[in-house]
């Protein structure tokens, strides 16, 4: 049963972050968190990890509304690196209010995996971190 | 009908002949510009002329006789009709008659002419009043001579009745704002291909600077053997009401949209800040359950404490905003502005000498403004906050605060040489609520749209300029 090591959590809010620490770390230890407050710092970490050949996060869990770049933003440069990775990362939106012109925005973009309101159950959280059991 | 062509000299050979047979002397008050009420007279003095010649035929030896062949003649020309064709000159009696039925005629047909011509001037003057209640004025254009008439209307609405006529098409053409003038003389340089009417709008400045909004309609065009236009007629409607009703419903339906658009950016705002602190707080609880060490608990208790103040700032925030969008009866006062700008001054000065900064207050002390002083305050506050806080390290931060008139607005201008913004990438969400743009900790993203709202609701508006690495101009205009 193949289990996710590594999960990106690109969100602005520092209790969110520490929540999904600590919750993700409940659900198994060994999961590995990488965390960046903004779009921008999200992006940049994985060309990065591209560059260095590094491997990638298994899953990212995206918030739409940060400052300097947001979610859509993150998306739009993500595109552009694609075809550089390896793998097909799922990427999930993560939003405390699930806005209607939220939706159909995402409808426009394929790489988008799904819809996850905040705050994220356990029993949801341990569907991505095992996506196969 | 048959246009009688009065001259001078007919006219004074009828008066010659009047005098002598009728005692009717009207030589002196031949004029060139004869009028209808000497018209109307003649007439009637022929008839009487007629009836007396009828009643006492003139004796075959006299003078009267003599003339008379002579007088048959100037009738017939007044009345542009031969009579002395018709007549048998041998009988006096008939004679007589004739020349009695022709004076009859002539003296009918010049009360017909002059009933004709007030008939026309009634209808002229309906149709001047007609086309001065509807503001449309009808013209005439010669493009060859580069010529242009029209009617009293179509004068007034171009303010053309004091220019000399033959510089009608020039002051015409003058009169139109650059953009408008350009397509007016394209469409003149193509005036060759117009087949069917048609319709335009174009504006000119008035003499009083006002824009008067104009609709002209190209009619009929004549052309000559070789199909050049050498006249085009049509008509001209002012239409400034309509226009100014149209744009006066334009904006009041773009504030709605405006106003729309805040509420429902408003309501999506509430719902996001408030569900991520209340989802954050049940995520922390749920954690704090679960929680068995006492430092553990203690870390967690503080989460939540953290959480508590944010949520409770987030309402502040959303109460202030929520104070704006409702205030209709503002509290409005003549303010100096320098005296606000002064008191922010003094206010951020811990944080101006900190970052050594400069300031050149350059609004002049004369400047009053009607404002909200609360509104006032937060505006003037925020925006020289914003120039300190933003600042760049690379160079000695400079503000420069001017307050000048730009139309029937002051505008107050905060010009910085800080870190700028990328407009191209942020211009939109600007002035967005919770909107941070320089990863700067103490950003609440607030602060703009307050402001934003702030000055619209004043009947202001905000303009920025911003170059990354060069500074910010923002300018708020006050009404």
């Amino acid at each position: 049963m193949k289990t996710v090591d590594t999960i990106c959590v690109i969100d602005d809010n520092d209790v969110y972050q520490f929540v999904m620490k600590n919750s993700i770390n409940k659900l198994n230890p060994n999961i590995k968190i990488l965390a960046y407050l903004n779009g921008e710092e999200g992006i940049n970490a994985i060309k990065e990890m591209i560059e260095k050949s590094q491997p990638l996060p298994d899953v990212i869990l995206l918030d739409i509304n940060m400052p300097i770049m947001d979610g859509w933003e993150f998306m739009n440069e993500f595109i552009k690196i694609k075809s550089q990775l390896t793998r097909v990362i799922p990427i999930y939106l993560t939003t405390s209010s699930l806005d209607a012109s939220d939706i159909d925005k995402a409808k426009k973009y394929e790489d988008i995996t799904g819809f996850l309101s905040k705050p994220i159950d356990r029993h949801t959280l341990l569907k991505i971190a095992q996506p196969n059991s | 009908m048959k246009t009688l062509s009065v001259n001078k000299s007919i006219l004074e050979e009828l008066a010659k002949f009047s005098k002598s047979i009728l005692n009717f002397d009207f030589s002196t008050r031949i004029t060139i510009d004869y009028n209808d009420d000497l018209i109307n007279e003649i007439a009637s003095n022929l008839n009487l002329l007629a009836d007396k010649l009828m009643l006492n035929p003139p004796e075959a030896d006299s003078n009267e006789k003599i003339n008379i062949s002579h007088f048959i003649s100037v009738i017939s020309s007044f009345a542009n009709h031969d009579f002395s064709q018709k007549l048998p000159v041998s009988e006096h009696g008939t004679i007589l008659d004739a020349i009695a039925t022709g004076i009859n005629m002539l003296g009918d047909e010049l009360e017909q002419t002059t009933a004709s011509k007030d008939e026309l001037e009634t209808e002229r003057n309906l149709l001047n009043e007609a086309q001065a209640i509807a503001k449309v004025g009808n013209w005439e254009f010669y493009p060859l001579k580069k010529q242009l008439t029209g009617s009293k209307e179509f004068f007034r609405i171009f303010e053309l009745d004091c220019v000399p006529e033959e510089e009608y098409y020039d002051t015409y053409r003058k009169k139109h704002p650059e953009d408008d003038l350009q397509r007016l003389d394209e469409l003149f340089m193509n005036i060759f291909k117009i087949q069917d009417t048609y319709t335009f709008e174009h504006r000119i400045i008035c003499n009083n600077g006002t824009i008067r909004h104009l609709s002209s309609i190209m009619g009929e065009v004549t052309r000559d053997s070789n199909n050049m236009v050498v006249c085009v007629k049509g008509t001209t409607q002012d239409i400034t009401d309509r226009k100014n009703a149209e744009i006066e419903l334009n904006n009041s339906f773009n504030i709605v949209t405006e106003q729309n658009k805040r509420l429902l950016n408003f309501s999506y705002i509430v719902s996001h800040n408030l569900r991520s602190h209340t989802s954050n707080i049940t995520s922390l609880l749920l954690l704090l359950e679960e929680e068995e060490t006492k430092e553990g608990k203690e870390h967690l208790m503080n989460h939540i404490r953290n959480v508590s103040n944010l949520l409770n700032e987030t309402m502040i925030n959303l109460n202030d905003v929520v104070s704006i969008q409702k205030n209709i009866n503002l509290i409005i006062e003549s303010l100096s502005l320098r005296s606000y700008v002064d008191k922010a001054i003094e206010v951020l000065s811990e944080q101006i000498v900190l970052k050594k900064v400069t300031i050149e207050n350059n609004v002049s002390r004369e400047i009053v403004v009607n404002y909200n002083p609360a509104y006032l305050e937060s505006i003037v506050l925020n925006f020289i906050s914003n120039a300190i806080k933003y600042s760049s390290p690379e160079r000695k931060p400079v503000v420069h605060i001017d307050a000048f008139a730009e139309n029937e607005f002051t505008v107050f201008q905060i010009k910085d040489n800080g870190q700028g913004i990328d407009l191209k990438k942020y211009g939109e969400k600007l002035f967005g609520m919770y909107k941070t743009f320089h990863g700067n900790k103490d950003a609440r993203g607030i602060g703009l749209f307050i402001c934003k709202n702030q000055i619209e609701t004043m009947g202001g508006k905000i303009e920025v300029a911003s170059e990354l690495g060069i500074g910010t101009t923002f300018k708020i205009y006050i009404k």
